[in-house]
């Protein structure tokens, strides 16, 4: 909190925001944070990838290691906790195409809604071809 | 006078692309690999065998670099904002080479394995 | 039957007096038909003379009426007291501009910036008057008519927690008004805008919140407008990469 003084003689007061905790003052910033820390969990998810490959590179023992460990009620915790903070990324993300991609269809936009649910229809399938891929 | 930004279009189009393929891809890859493969689901990342199996298409590499390294990106510029806002904006310069950095350290390590992956 | 009543906690701030703004609680009736604004007009009508605030034309046009009700930008003249019942209703000054005095921010910052992404029709080649208007189809209006409908009531700018923290971002609705005329097919000014519009401290300090969109009166979605001028910025970009002898 600071009050200025600027040249014209008129005292004004400016409200300055605390630079760490602001977004616990609003509900909807709070959401914001989320969605951004989301972020970070679909880098630990790469990161795990990473090491997943690394394991591999390093043998059949090193990757069952790896695998095991994936088996353990703690790695289960964590990748639900991933597989939350992926899904609101991807719904946010998706959510949130319309405002980015204006759709011209016969010279005429597309509602945001019809934007927002194609969108989310391509995930659906997208995401039940890779399962298909990878269960297959 | 202010300029146009040379950088931040290109940070900004990794991010997009990155978000995306995050956004289609994360979901069903934590899902089936993380929770439902080490429940004893059939997955190709389920044992070594498999895995050197699905390896072997050139398909599966040029698939996994490309979810690896995107959403590596989309996470290293949102994560550069969001500490930036979270009160270390003095560190900008700091932020972007800490954050696009580890990015493009992964993004190489995910080259680097997937080409030499036996 | 007594007359249901409403109280209103309202910021004060005498810059001669006050070291920091504080709080008056008035009660006011709870009118069906009241907005925010009738209870400020009842409070300096009938209460306290020296509430000070803006308002201007009662029915959201003239966009000096915004304040934070409850913490979230609104104009008071079209934000009911009923919403809120049965209160209190915290009305304080609109977040990230200097108060002036109880109510009234100072706006000097906006009315800066606005005029340097020139959010006005720029043209290469000014045709004379005798050559006519220059003619659009419905279709190339509708593209731009969403963002044309701002009335700079900073609505905006008080929900943008980028600029509450980062007071040089240009900010949503001037923003929003260079996407606007980026978008109008009769104007030419879209690479004169470039050096404002697409710098750090334009487009590329937006982290897409999004409450600009929300707490928008007109529904004018300058979050939408911003992105869609940082995909235009990577194209050109793209551009520029590819075919870098090409005319920018």
């Amino acid at each position: 909190m600071t009050v200025n003084s600027p040249p014209n003689a008129t005292r004004t007061y400016r409200p300055v925001m605390s630079p760490t905790w602001w977004w616990l003052r609003h509900p909807a910033w709070v959401q914001f944070m989320l969605r951004e820390l989301s972020s970070v969990f679909i880098a630990a998810f790469l990161a795990l990838y990473l090491a997943r490959l690394g394991a591999f590179a390093s043998g059949p023992a090193a990757y069952a290691a790896f695998q095991a460990w994936h088996r353990t009620p703690l790695s289960i915790a964590l990748h639900v906790l991933i597989l939350a903070f992926a899904l609101l990324h991807s719904t946010t993300w998706f959510l949130l195409t319309p405002k980015i991609a204006r759709v011209h269809v016969a010279g005429r936009s597309m509602s945001e809604k019809a934007v927002a649910g194609g969108a989310l229809t391509a995930w659906a399938i997208v995401s039940a071809l890779v399962a298909w891929w990878l269960l297959g | 006078m202010a300029h146009a930004s040379r950088s931040e279009p290109f940070w900004w189009s990794l991010f997009a692309a990155g978000g995306v393929v995050a956004a289609f891809l994360v979901p069903i890859h934590v899902l089936l690999e993380g929770i439902v493969g080490p429940l004893g689901g059939p997955t190709p990342a389920a044992d070594y065998d498999r895995m050197h199996a699905w390896l072997a298409s050139p398909f599966t590499r040029v698939y996994l670099f490309v979810l690896i390294s995107l959403p590596l990106f989309h996470w290293a510029h949102r994560f550069r904002f969001t500490l930036a806002d979270l009160g270390l904006s003095r560190f900008g310069a700091w932020l972007a080479v800490l954050c696009y950095g580890a990015a493009i350290v992964g993004t190489a390590l995910a080259a680097w394995l997937l080409i030499t992956a036996p | 039957m007594p007359q249901e009543t409403i109280q209103l906690v309202v910021t004060r701030f005498h810059p001669d007096h006050d070291p920091v703004p504080r709080f008056q609680t008035y009660t006011v009736p709870l009118h069906e038909d009241w907005v925010v604004l009738d209870a400020l007009n009842y409070i300096k009508d009938t209460q306290d003379g020296t509430l000070s605030y803006r308002w201007s034309c009662r029915m959201g046009i003239c966009g000096s009426c915004g304040m934070n009700v409850n913490g979230t930008p609104r104009l008071t003249c079209a934000t009911f007291l009923r919403e809120y019942a049965p209160g209190p209703i915290r009305v304080e000054p609109l977040a990230n501009f200097p108060i002036i005095r109880d109510l009234v921010v100072d706006i000097t910052d906006f009315m800066e910036k606005l005029p340097r992404v020139q959010p006005w029709l720029v043209r290469q080649d000014e045709t004379p008057l005798t050559g006519g208007e220059y003619r659009q189809t419905p279709g190339e209006m509708e593209r731009y008519h969403q963002f044309s409908l701002c009335i700079n009531c900073m609505l905006c700018y008080a929900a943008c927690p980028v600029y509450g923290l980062h007071p040089e971002f240009i900010g949503p609705a001037a923003l929003a008004l260079a996407h606007r005329y980026n978008l109008d097919s009769r104007d030419q000014g879209r690479a004169a805008r470039q050096a404002e519009v697409y710098s750090e401290e334009g487009i590329w300090e937006c982290t897409f919140v999004g409450q600009c969109s929300v707490v928008c009166p007109k529904k004018v979605d300058p979050a939408g407008a911003i992105q869609q001028e940082k995909v235009s910025a990577a194209l050109d970009w793209l551009k520029s990469v590819v075919w870098p002898w090409g005319n920018r």
